[in-house]
C-alpha cells in the first residue's frame, strides 16, 4: 500500500477558491475583547492552567473560530510547552503584536505583515488543531515526539465535511461515491 | 499399535491463510489445534487505537507490537543487510496481516504460471492456471470477493474476461467513484483502460460481514468489517470446531525418527511452555516467519532453499493536483487499476506492472503541506476544500524475479521468548528496473490527462507489503521447498502454505492465491489423515 507523499517543494501558488456553497462558513469576526484578554494576559507564568486558558483564547484568535474546546486547549498547550520550553515566551510575543495592531480578525492581523517568528509560532498553534497533534509523527520510525490533540475535532476536517467522511466516521449510505458532491458545479 | 495425537492436524498461524486451511480440515471432521502467536483484540479496540494515535498512516500503528510477538513495527526485529531495505509489514495476532490489507483479491492470470516458458525468464509453477482455478473459486467465496465479470485484466485479451473464471463473481463490484470515473474518462483516449479491483471491500452483505459504506479506513482498520480479514476465518474455523490456543509461538517443529513431523513445541509469553502432536502439521505463519521457523528446526532444508527467491513487488508512485475537483475520499480507499504493462513481449525484458489509483480523504496530507507553506488564517480552510478536492495519487506494482541470493533467515538477536529475529538480504536487479521508465511514461500521461500539476513523480523504487518465494513451490526437489501440493519435499506430514509458495510474483497481490493453495492443501490432507 502506498500514498505518494506530497512534497514541500509541489506548487506555490495555487489560487485559493472562494469559499464554496454548502460550506459551513465560519464565523471570523472574533470580538476585540477577545483579542484584548489574549494579549492581556501574561504567558510565561506559573499556572498551568491560566496558560491554558490564554493559548485556547489565542488559539481562538489565530485559527479563526469563536471559541475552541477548553480541554483540547489544555492538552494541546501542555504538550506545545513540553516541546518548546520557550513556547510560552513566544505566545506572549505574539498576543503583544496582535494587540499593538489592533487587528481584530486573523486576515486583519496577516494583512499586517507580521515577523517571519510570529508567523511560525501561529503556524505551530494552528497546526494543533487543523492536524489534531503536536510534534511530528514518522512513521518510518520506531516512536515520534508526536501526541494525539483529538481525532475528531481536528479543524482539517471542517472545510469539506458535506463532501467526505472523517475516515472511520462515515456518514452516507453504500455507494454515496458514484456520484460528486452537490457542490461539485461550484468546487 | 496406533499412536496417540493432540489432534489429526495443527496448524500454525491463524491469518487467512492457515484459518482457511484449518476451517477446511474442520469441515471434512477433521480435529484441528491451530496456534497462533499473538492474541485476540475486538474491532473497537483496534479502532479506539487508531482514532487515539498521531500516526494515523502508520498502518501498523492501532496493532501490538508484543516484545514477545514483534511485528515489522520493531526495527529490530526485522534487519536488513542488503542493499535494499526489503520491509513489508506484518501483524501478529488472531487473524494476522489482512486486518490492515487493502482487501486486492486479484487472481494471477494464466502467463504468471509459467514465466520461463514463455517469457524465458523466472520460473514455471508445477502447476496451471487451470489446475488452481477451482480452487481459486472456493476462496473467492470463502473469502467474499466483489468484481466484474467480462473485464481484460491481463491488459492485452481485449473484451475478454481475462483471467478465464467458471462463474461470477461472489458479488458485483462496487461502483466506481466519481473520481475513477471521471479519470477513466480522460485517461480511455490515450488508451488506457481501468479495470475494477475485485475487493474483499464487500459490495454487499456477504456471510454476516457489511456492506461497505465508505468510511475510507480499509487500512489500517475497517471500522465495521466490510473489508475481510483472517480474523472471519479463524472464527468459522472455532465455531466448526478447532481449537484456537493463542499467545503460542511456535519455535521448534520436531521430527520423528521416520522423517516425518511428531510435534511441535510453543511458548507464551508467561513462560510457559507446551509441546503438541498431530498426524499432519501445516505451517502457515507468513511469508518470513514460516521458512525462519524452518530454517530454526533444521526441518525442510537441506538443499538450503528454504528462505531463499524472496520475491517482493516494488513500484514507483505519483501524486498531483488535477485541474477540476474530483473529490479523492469518498468511498474505499481504493478501487481501479490499469494494466497497460502486466503481459505481453515486454515481459521478457522488463517487470511487468499494475497501476492501481489511491482514494484515500487528503485532509491531512494537504492540510501539512498548507502549513509548510505557510498558509495561515481563512484562505487556509478555502485551500484545504480546493486542494483536498483535486489531490490524486496512484502506485504502480511492479514484479520481481526469483534470485536465490534474495533471502529470509533468522538473525543474531532474539526476542523476549529467546527466538531469533527476521534478517533479509535483496537487491534491485535490471529486470525491475527496466520498468522504471515505462512506468514514468504512464504516470505523465496520466497527470496530462488530468490537465494535473505533478507534487511528487519518483523513481524510487518502493516496497509494497507481499512477499512471495520464501518457501517456492516446485517440481524439482533439489531446487524448491515444497511440491505442488504444498507439501514438505522431506516431510511427507508437513504442508507450508502462504504467498511464500509462490514461484512468480506477478503484478497483483497475492493473497487470494495463497488462500487457494492453502484450502487445496488442506483439502489433500484431509484425505490423508
Ligand atoms: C498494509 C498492507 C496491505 C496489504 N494489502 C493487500 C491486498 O490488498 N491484497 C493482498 O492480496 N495482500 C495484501 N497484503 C498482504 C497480506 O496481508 C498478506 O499476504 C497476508 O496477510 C498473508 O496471509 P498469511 O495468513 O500467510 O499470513 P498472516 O496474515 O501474516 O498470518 C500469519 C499468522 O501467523 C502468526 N505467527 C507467525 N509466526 C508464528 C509462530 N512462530 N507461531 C505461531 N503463530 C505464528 C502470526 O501472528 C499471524 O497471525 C497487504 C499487506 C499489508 C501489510
Ligand atoms: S470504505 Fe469503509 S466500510 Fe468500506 S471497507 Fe473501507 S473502511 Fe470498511
Amino acid at each position: 500500500m502506498s500514498i505518494g507523499s506530497i512534497r514541500r517543494e509541489g506548487r506555490d501558488a495555487a489560487p485559493a477558491a472562494p469559499a464554496p456553497a454548502g460550506l459551513r462558513r465560519r464565523d471570523f469576526l472574533l470580538s476585540s475583547a477577545l483579542a484584548g484578554l489574549a494579549a492581556s494576559l501574561p504567558f510565561g507564568g506559573t499556572a498551568r492552567a491560566a496558560g491554558a486558558a490564554d493559548f485556547g483564547a489565542l488559539s481562538a484568535f489565530v485559527t479563526g473560530r469563536s471559541a475552541l474546546d477548553a480541554a483540547l486547549a489544555e492538552r494541546a498547550y501542555g504538550q506545545l510547552a513540553a516541546l518548546d520550553p520557550g513556547f510560552d515566551a513566544k505566545l506572549a510575543a505574539l498576543s503583544a503584536a496582535i494587540a499593538e495592531t489592533g487587528a481584530e480578525s486573523v486576515d486583519a492581523f496577516l494583512a499586517t505583515g507580521p515577523a517571519p517568528e510570529l508567523r511560525a509560532t501561529m503556524t505551530t498553534i494552528t497546526a494543533a488543531w487543523y492536524l489534531g497533534y503536536t510534534g511530528t509523527p514518522d512513521p518510518s520510525q520506531e516512536s515520534d515526539n508526536a501526541k494525539l490533540v483529538t481525532y475528531r475535532e481536528a479543524l482539517m476536517w471542517e472545510p469539506t465535511a458535506d463532501a467526505t467522511p472523517i475516515p472511520t466516521y462515515s456518514q452516507h449510505r453504500q455507494n454515496y461515491w458514484a456520484e460528486p458532491p452537490a457542490s461539485i458545479a461550484t468546487d | 499399535m496406533a499412536q496417540e495425537h493432540d489432534a489429526d492436524v495443527i496448524v500454525i498461524g491463524s491469518g487467512t491463510v492457515g484459518s482457511n486451511a484449518a476451517y477446511e480440515l474442520a469441515k471434512q471432521g477433521k480435529s484441528v489445534i491451530i496456534l497462533e502467536a499473538g492474541v485476540r483484540i475486538p474491532r473497537w479496540k483496534l479502532i479506539e487505537s487508531f482514532r487515539n494515535s498521531p500516526r494515523r498512516t502508520d498502518y501498523n500503528g492501532p496493532y501490538p507490537d508484543a516484545p514477545w510477538a514483534h511485528t515489522s513495527a520493531s526495527h529490530a526485529y526485522v534487519e536488513n543487510d542488503g542493499s535494499y531495505a526489503m520491509v513489508a509489514n506484518f501483524l501478529k495476532l488472531v487473524g494476522g496481516s489482512t486486518w490492515h490489507w487493502g482487501g486486492a483479491t486479484w487472481r494471477f492470470i494464466p502467463d504468471d504460471f509459467k514465466m520461463k516458458s514463455t517469457y524465458g525468464v523466472g520460473r514455471d509453477w508445477p502447476i496451471s492456471y487451470d489446475d488452481l482455478e477451482p480452487w481459486y473459486d472456493k476462496a473467492e467465496y470463502e473469502i467474499g470477493v466483489a468484481g466484474n465479470l467480462g473485464e481484460d485484466q491481463s491488459g492485452v485479451r481485449p473484451g475478454r474476461t481475462w483471467p478465464p473464471r467458471a462463474r461470477e463473481f461472489p458479488m458485483p463490484a462496487q461502483k466506481n467513484s466519481y473520481m475513477l470515473d471521471t479519470f477513466a474518462k480522460a485517461i480511455g483516449p490515450m488508451g488506457y483502460e481501468i479495470v475494477a479491483e475485485p475487493s474483499a471491500m464487500m459490495s454487499g452483505s456477504y456471510r454476516g460481514r457489511p456492506g461497505c459504506v465508505g468510511n475510507n479506513n480499509c487500512a489500517p482498520v475497517c471500522p465495521i468489517g466490510a473489508n475481510y480479514s483472517g480474523v472471519f476465518h479463524a472464527d468459522l474455523a472455532i465455531e466448526a470446531g478447532c481449537r484456537l490456543i493463542t499467545d503460542a509461538t511456535v519455535d521448534r517443529i520436531e521430527k520423528g525418527p521416520d522423517g516425518k513431523i511428531a510435534s511441535v513445541h510453543y511458548k507464551s509469553s508467561d513462560g510457559s511452555e507446551g509441546r503438541l502432536s498431530a498426524r499432519a502439521f501445516v505451517l502457515a505463519a507468513h511469508g518470513y516467519e514460516s521458512p525462519k521457523l524452518m530454517i530454526m528446526s533444521d526441518v525442510g532444508n537441506s538443499n538450503d532453499m528454504v528462505g531463499r527467491f524472496l520475491m517482493p513487488h516494488l513500484g514507483l508512485g505519483v501524486d498531483f493536483f488535477a485541474e477540476e475537483a474530483v473529490w479523492p475520499g469518498r468511498g474505499p480507499i481504493q478501487q481501479g487499476a490499469i494494466f497497460s504493462h502486466r503481459d505481453g513481449e515486454s515481459r521478457a525484458r522488463h517487470s511487468g506492472m499494475k497501476h492501481a489509483v489511491n482514494n484515500f480523504v487528503a485532509n491531512e496530507n494537504i492540510t501539512k503541506r498548507l502549513l509548510a507553506q505557510g498558509v495561515l488564517g481563512s484562505e487556509l480552510d478555502a485551500r484545504i476544500r480546493h486542494d483536498s478536492a483535486r489531490y490524486m495519487s496512484l502506485y504502480s506494482m511492479f514484479e520481481t524475479l526469483p534470485d536465490p541470493a534474495n533471502r529470509v533467515q533468522p538473525g543474531d538477536r532474539t526476542d523476549a521468548l529467546g527466538n531469533p529475529n527476521i534478517r533479509l538480504t535483496y537487491a534491485v536487479d535490471d529486470y525491475c528496473r527496466g520498468a522504471i521508465e515505462p512506468c514514468i511514461a504512464d504516470f505523465t500521461n496520466f497527470v496530462t490527462a488530468m490537465n494535473g500539476e505533478t507534487l511528487s513523480m519518483s523513481r524510487d523504487l518502493a516496497n509494497h507489503d507481499h512477499i512471495m518465494g520464501t518457501t517456492i513451490m516446485g517440481d524439482d526437489p533439489a531446487d524448491s521447498v515444497v511440491d505442488k501440493d504444498c507439501r514438505s519435499w522431506e516431510h511427507e506430514n508437513l504442508f507450508v502454505v502462504g504467498t511464500g509458495n509462490l514461484p512468480s510474483s506477478s503484478v497483483v497481490n497475492p493473497t487470494l492465491t495463497a488462500v487457494a493453495l492453502g484450502i487445496r492443501a488442506a483439502d489433500t490432507i484431509a484425505k490423508e489423515v
